[in-house]
């Protein structure tokens, strides 16, 4: 325990700076304001009851039935159903690694890795690494598995898409689908589900799928179809006929002709595309998994939403950007080596 | 002649067997990606799967509920239509405002970042790669995340949405002017600036002409709103103000457990 906090059988008090104070007794908790008075927490029949001084600014509590939280500057207090919890502020990566019932917590690497064995039952450093991997405070191992889950919906869905528009592509492409009608009535459907956002999309498909990473995967998959669907029947259109002809000559069949002397000149083009709406959507991904209720997304907007301090808000943020960024790098260097010299598509 | 004769088989043979060998190997690569990317698509499925509330083949049939409810209750209730249509107007506009602000915003701030981080034109060259980084970032921000960030410091409403369109428009913006920029002749830029022309009035006289009829060709409307409409970016931040997304989550764990 840190020596700001004094522990007794009925009583505990924590101090905070600045003369604050918090005081947990049986049925209550009281937060001493040096300048407001002392802010009473007490539990009525299982409901919570603020008592609250004159004077107190109207953002420093936030009481609900089932939770009271104080914000001040020298610390916060959340009081729920289960415990109470009071937190103060430090200038440094405290309780980041390892929270406070680890019997890591204010150890070094040093000490970790080449000091004496700190718990009975597990090595040093596999405690350690269970003990920050399963932090219940900053969530590690949760953040991990959304952002993992935020990269599978932008891989799942672009790449789905890819493979649903590449052959209705050739049906929508004027060279290869004479007929107009046929021609005309794929562009519609393409036109329809690229409309429509992918938001739009994952609200619709929540209610097919529920929630999770496949409602979001589906709805990037859903209006990328249809994106790519029109750069792809673009594309066919733009092939040089020569070469299919060359291969028509030799006998080949018009599933032969499609193979090798259409695939070949468009694939470069193509996997370009693709690779630039991937990276595109692990950024978009991001935004639907706030919606659909998966990946880094959802935690994002839950941090916010809690109205707590933001450094967990911070710590997402710095972590989507780190994923984008190594995103996009990943996907311009595939793409620089799939088309060398070739010309980077401006969408 | 006989020589050559009797080589040209050989030869032929040779030649053959060595395409052969690169085609098989060409082959073999391609295929190895293949199965890798199967491997990892598969897998991804199978992840995916587990991970979501209720199965892909459980929900597929019901995929049509959602619209169809929708569509029914708006057939039931279209006698209110024009009614809604006058309500809800003043929004419309104000979502095109929010793009056309933004974009103008946009517009503005990265034609003068492109102008400080262009090769030859800077008015400091040193500082191009701190330029390029921060439209970099600029562009990378989500802007949803920008908007919920905004909300909570400048209230609900247009102007967070505004603002962060306008931040990935501008870097967009900026790094597209700035490879515009580059492609252009730089002779006439020397050429005034010998005479000692300042800064604005050399990119005025000598690049902005030409630059110009490329910038109205690449469009920034479609590129700032192609990912993300400000309909969608307003939608959303009402969606998580009315904590719609804490609901799904609880949701979903009780399906889970469920």
């Amino acid at each position: 325990m840190p020596d700001w906090v004094t522990l007794g059988p009925e009583r505990t008090e924590i101090d905070l700076p600045h003369g604050h104070s918090v005081t947990y007794l049986p049925d209550v908790v009281i937060y001493d304001h040096p300048a407001h008075g002392e802010i009473r927490v007490n539990r009525v029949d299982g409901a919570f009851v603020a008592e609250l001084p004159d004077g107190l600014p109207e953002d420093v509590v936030n009481a609900s039935r089932n939770r009271v939280s104080i914000t001040t500057a020298a610390g916060r207090l959340a009081v729920t159903r289960n415990k109470a919890e009071t937190f103060g502020y430090a200038k440094d990566w405290e309780l980041f690694f390892f929270t406070l019932d680890s019997p890591y917590y204010s150890r070094s690497a040093f000490e970790i890795f080449f000091g004496p064995q700190n718990d009975d039952t597990r090595g040093n450093i596999a405690g350690a690494a269970q003990d920050f991997w399963n932090n219940t405070l900053w969530r590690h191992k949760d953040v991990a598995w959304a952002m993992f889950e935020t990269i599978l919906m932008a891989f799942f869905g672009t790449f789905g898409a890819a493979m649903v528009a590449l052959p209705v592509a050739f049906l929508a492409a004027r060279n290869f689908t004479p007929l107009m009608s046929l021609r005309f009535f794929f562009r519609q459907i393409f036109d329809f589900v690229r409309g429509v956002d992918a938001l739009i999309w994952a609200i619709v498909l929540a209610r097919a799928f529920g929630l999770g990473p496949m409602t979001g995967a589906l709805a990037i998959l859903v209006t990328d179809s249809g994106s790519f669907g029109k750069i792809f029947s673009e594309t066919l259109e733009n092939v040089d006929e020569k070469q299919i002809e060359g291969i028509h000559s030799t006998g080949a069949r018009p599933l032969q002709r499609y193979r090798f002397g259409v695939i070949p000149q468009v694939a470069p083009v193509l996997l370009s595309q693709v690779l630039y709406f991937f990276e595109s959507n692990a950024r978009s991904a991001t935004v639907i998994g706030a919606i659909t209720g998966g990946g880094i997304g959802l935690i994002l907007t839950q941090a916010i939403n809690t109205q707590q301090d933001w450094e967990q808000v911070t710590w997402y943020i710095v972590l989507i950007l780190l994923m984008v960024i190594a995103m996009d790098t990943l996907s311009g260097w595939i793409r620089a080596r799939v088309i060398k010299g070739g010309e980077d598509p401006v969408l | 002649m006989a020589d050559a004769a009797t080589n040209t088989p050989d030869r032929i043979a040779q030649i053959h067997s060595a395409y052969m060998a690169l085609a098989r190997r060409k082959r073999l690569y391609s295929g190895l990606i293949l199965a890798l990317f199967a491997v990892l698509f598969v897998s991804g499925f199978k992840i995916a799967e587990d991970r979501n509330a209720s199965g892909f083949m459980n929900g597929i049939g019901d995929i049509f509920d959602f619209p169809s409810e929708v569509v029914a209750e708006a057939v039931e209730k279209s006698v209110n239509l024009p009614g809604h249509l006058v309500t809800y107007f003043p929004a419309l506009l104000e979502t095109l405002n929010i793009a056309a602000v933004a974009t103008i915003l946009g517009v503005i701030v990265g034609t003068v970042l492109s102008l400080l981080s262009t090769r030859g034109l800077a008015r400091f060259p040193r500082l191009i790669p701190v330029f390029r980084r921060l439209m970099d970032l600029m562009r990378a921000f989500p802007q949803i995340v920008v908007a919920l960030v905004l909300i909570f410091t400048l209230g609900f409403g247009p102007v967070p949405a505004m603002i962060a369109i306008a931040i990935h428009t501008a870097g967009a913006i900026g790094k597209l002017y700035s490879e515009i920029n580059e492609n252009a002749d730089l002779k006439p830029v020397e050429g005034l600036t010998s005479v000692m022309f300042s800064m604005p009035s050399t990119f005025r006289a000598s690049c902005s002409g030409r630059a110009l009829r490329t910038r109205a060709c690449s469009s920034p409307m479609p590129i700032a709103t192609r990912r993300m409409s400000p309909g969608t970016i307003a939608m959303a931040t009402s969606l998580s103000r009315s904590k719609a997304s804490a609901t799904m989550s609880t949701d979903r764990r009780r399906c889970r457990t469920g």
